[in-house]
This record gives structure tokens, C-alpha cells and sequence, in this order.
């Protein structure tokens, strides 16, 4: 059994410990945080462990799900695409090292995934809706309905017209729960430029909500 | 506006999450939750790390292979050319050189009819046939040669003014030049073929920069079918490092 297993399942782990990198030792200590766990999770889905993979796939499906949904406009593209980043995950996973997030690892593929779909089919348009048939979830009783469903409607309109780049940093940091410094490494792009996308991102958005405000 | 600005604005947070309600369709769930299992099943994680000290061992035996090759059919000097053939070479022009000469003197007696063809003369024939025979042994069924060519046809080898062993020495340098020229056109097409068939080397595979590296270089080469399959598995090797960058192309 190795030091990772030893302290995977709460045993004392050997001296050898101290041989192990910071981060993956991290990964197994007992006090974890949810991303710690998730790394965890993730080395023991390297291991072998499926049941492993299951409990971090239902941390995250819906969320990587929703963020397919809305940057590309397209669910039958959402799904490829959320299919086609897991299925990388899972066949990467013996390369996997734990040096950041777990999440900003799934958002990264997540967000790779999404370029080489923008590439293979160029700059395409968003022809299709986001599908009713999708399934809600239960959702807080508002007082006015109509009121409500207007703002989102206006709401989903402003997501839609965003540049891509900045709906891509705002889904990251509302789906993904990034921060600026994360949504950078996903995307690739230098910490100001994420904070000025992202901004200019929200600005719009409340621009939208208040539209909707004064015209309810 | 700093992060904690953008943070701030929790009405817009509030209001996309009320509008975020999708969830993933189960039949999706179920086909990704059974990729996984068959994976961790197949035991792809626990066999990886044992053979990769022997895929390291195959790497290196096949590099020192390589080079081993390398190293044989790219001499240095003059090794690769059969020493007999040279000798027999610089025979040949000894003879060349001097038989002009006593030809003439023959050629002189036998028009005056005063003589019998001269004994210079005959031993220069016999010297040419003989090295006529001996170029054909080198030569093979076809009897062809590039070394011949480059050496006997070439105005520059032979001058009247030119001395024996200044024409042996530049016979010599137009010898090795010839040999190692196609020595070196061998490897050069070895190495072509084998980057060809198998793309960026194992050890360049192990690198996430070193392969990307290795894959513009293909890129910029113009060498785009090789290129597009180095760069999908790169992608499958390191899925979170950022695509390759195409251009236009």
C-alpha cells in the first residue's frame, strides 16, 4: 500500500510521507477543503477508483453542463462537448498531477474543449435556443412570476449578446465559482484582461436587470 | 473595479442562478459514469506506471541504436572507400599520365615504319586494360560508378602541369568527398523517414512545452498531416495545456 493510500483512508501515514510532493500529500491530509477533496477524489479515480469518480462527477456535471449550455448557445453542442471534456478527464487521468484546482483542471479542458468545437466549426453563430426540455430544478418561490421570468428572459438575452470572452469569464465565475487569478489560467489569458472581461461582463448584465426593473 | 466589486454584485449573481436551473440529462450521466467504470475497470491506471520504466529502457536502447547507425554509415575519412580501389585508382592515373607520351613515340615510329611498335607502348596497353578490368570488378554488372566519373572525367583532376602526388592527393579529397557526401545523404534520408513515421521522439513526449515545441516545428515545416496527429495526442496527453495554435491553416 502506498503513502497516498495509507493517508487516503485516514491511516498514519509511514515516514515516506515526507518524500511525497507537497500537493499530493495535501490532497490526503485529513482537514481538506472541498477542492483538496476533489483533488483526492481524482487520484483515487487515477488508482483505479470509479466510485471515486462518481462522487466528483456529481459535484460538477451540473455545473460544466450549464456552462456548455450557455457559452455556446447550442444544446446539442453542450452535450458533445460536456461528453467529449469528461471523457478526456478520464482517459488523461494517469497523467494527472494535482498542481492546481481540480476545478480549474475540469475548466480548462472544459474551456480547451470549446476552443477546438469554435475552430473545427469557425466562428459559428448560435442559432438554437436554450431548449425547454431541459430539466429544472426546484426553484425559490417568487412573488411575482411574471416580473421574474421577464428579468431572466432580459437576463438571457444580455448573456447571449455578451463577446464571447466575457460570457466565458462570467459563466467561469458563476458556474465554476473561479476567481479572477483561475479564470485567467483557464482562459489563458493575463490577470487584468480576465478582470476587465469579467467586468465589463457584469456591468452589461445589471445594465440588462435594470432595464427590466424600470420597464416592470 | 476590483474582484470584490464584481463580487459584490450579488443581484446579478442572484439573478443568472434563478436562471441557471438546467441539469444534466441523466442519459448523458449515465454514459460518462459508464466510460469511467470501464476505464478504472480495464486497470489502465495501475498498469501505466509499471511499464513506464521499460518504455524508458526501449527509449534509450533505441536512441543508442540510433546513433550507433548513425555513427557507422557516416566515416570520417576515407574508410568507407575499399583501400584497393584507391590504389587501383591512382594507378590508373600513373598510367593515364604517362601513356600519352610513349603512345605518341609509338605512334611516331609506326607512321615512319622505321620501328616495331615500341615496348612503352605495349606495356601501356596492358597497364589499361588491366585497369580496365579492375573498374569493372569495382563497378559491378552494370558498370557504373560514380567515383570514376568524378575523378577521371573531371578537367580539373588531370593537368599536364599537375604532378603525380598532387593529382593523387586531389583524387583522394575528391574520393572522401564523394563517399561521405552519400553517406551523409543516407543518413539525412533516414533520419527524414523515421521523423516521418513517428513524428517528435519519446523523450520530447514526456514534456509539455518540448512537444509543443516539437509540433510547431512541424507546423512551420509545412508538415501539416504530421503535425494535426502529433497535436491530438498531445491533446489527449495533456488536455488542460492550451491547444495548438494552427494560424490560418
Amino acid at each position: 500500500m502506498s503513502t497516498i493510500e495509507f493517508a487516503a483512508r485516514g491511516a498514519p501515514a509511514p515516514d515516506r510521507a515526507r518524500a511525497l510532493p507537497a500537493a499530493e500529500t495535501m490532497a490526503y491530509a485529513p482537514a481538506m477543503t472541498v477542492a483538496l477533496e476533489d483533488t483526492a477524489l481524482m487520484l483515487r479515480f487515477r488508482d483505479g477508483d470509479a466510485q471515486a469518480f462518481e462522487t466528483l462527477y456529481r459535484r460538477h456535471n451540473d455545473a460544466l453542463y450549464r456552462y456548455f449550455l450557455r457559452l455556446g448557445n447550442d444544446p446539442a453542442a453542450a452535450e458533445d462537448l460536456y461528453q467529449e471534456a469528461w471523457s478526456k478527464i478520464i482517459r488523461a487521468r494517469s497523467s494527472y498531477r494535482p498542481s492546481a484546482k481540480f476545478t480549474t483542471y475540469l475548466y480548462r479542458i472544459a474551456h480547451n474543449c470549446f476552443i477546438d468545437y469554435l475552430r473545427r466549426n469557425k466562428r459559428h453563430k448560435h442559432p438554437a435556443a436554450i431548449e425547454p426540455d431541459t430539466q429544472p430544478a426546484d426553484t425559490r418561490p417568487l412573488e411575482n412570476e411574471a416580473e421574474a421570468a421577464l428579468a431572466r428572459r432580459r437576463l438571457e438575452r444580455a448573456l447571449e449578446g455578451l463577446p464571447e470572452e466575457q460570457r466565458d469569464v462570467f459563466l467561469l465565475h458563476e458556474e465554476a465559482g473561479l476567481g479572477i487569478d483561475d479564470i485567467a489560467k483557464v482562459t489563458g489569458a493575463n490577470r487584468e484582461a480576465t478582470k476587465s472581461r469579467l467586468r465589463y461582463a457584469v456591468k452589461k448584465l445589471r445594465a440588462a436587470l435594470d432595464k427590466a426593473e424600470e420597464t416592470a | 473595479m476590483n474582484q470584490d466589486d464584481v463580487r459584490a454584485d450579488d443581484a446579478v449573481s442572484e439573478a443568472y442562478r434563478s436562471l441557471a436551473v438546467e441539469r444534466t440529462p441523466e442519459s448523458l450521466d449515465q454514459k460518462v459514469l459508464a466510460e469511467a467504470r470501464q476505464a478504472a475497470a480495464a486497470g489502465e491506471a495501475r498498469r501505466w506506471p509499471r511499464f513506464r520504466p521499460l518504455a524508458w529502457a526501449a527509449t534509450i536502447a533505441l536512441s543508442f541504436a540510433l546513433v550507433l547507425q548513425v555513427t557507422q554509415t557516416n566515416p570520417d575519412g576515407p574508410a568507407a572507400v575499399p583501400e584497393d580501389y584507391l590504389l587501383q585508382e591512382h594507378a590508373a592515373i600513373v598510367a593515364d599520365t604517362a601513356a600519352p607520351d610513349d603512345n605518341a613515340i609509338a605512334e611516331l615510329q609506326d607512321s615512319t615504319g622505321a620501328l616495331p611498335a615500341s615496348e612503352p607502348a605495349v606495356k601501356s596497353e596492358a597497364s589499361k586494360r588491366e585497369r580496365d578490368n579492375n573498374l569493372d570488378v569495382m563497378s559491378g554488372p552494370t558498370g557504373t560508378t560514380d567515383l570514376p566519373e568524378a575523378v577521371t572525367n573531371s578537367p580539373e583532376v588531370v593537368k599536364e602541369s599537375e604532378t603525380l602526388p598532387a593529382i593523387r592527393v586531389r583524387t583522394d579529397e575528391a574520393k572522401v568527398r564523394a563517399s561521405s557526401g552519400a553517406a551523409d545523404s543516407v543518413v539525412r534520408r533516414e533520419a527524414r523517414s523515421q521523423i516521418a513515421t513517428s513524428g517528435c521522439a519519446a523523450s520530447v513526449r514526456t514534456d509539455e512545452a518540448a512537444w509543443r515545441q516539437c509540433i510547431e516545428t512541424f507546423i512551420a515545416a509545412g508538415r501539416d498531416k504530421l503535425a494535426r496527429k502529433e497535436a491530438d495526442e498531445f491533446a489527449e496527453a495533456f488536455p488542460d495545456a492550451e491547444p495548438i495554435d494552427w494560424g490560418n491553416r
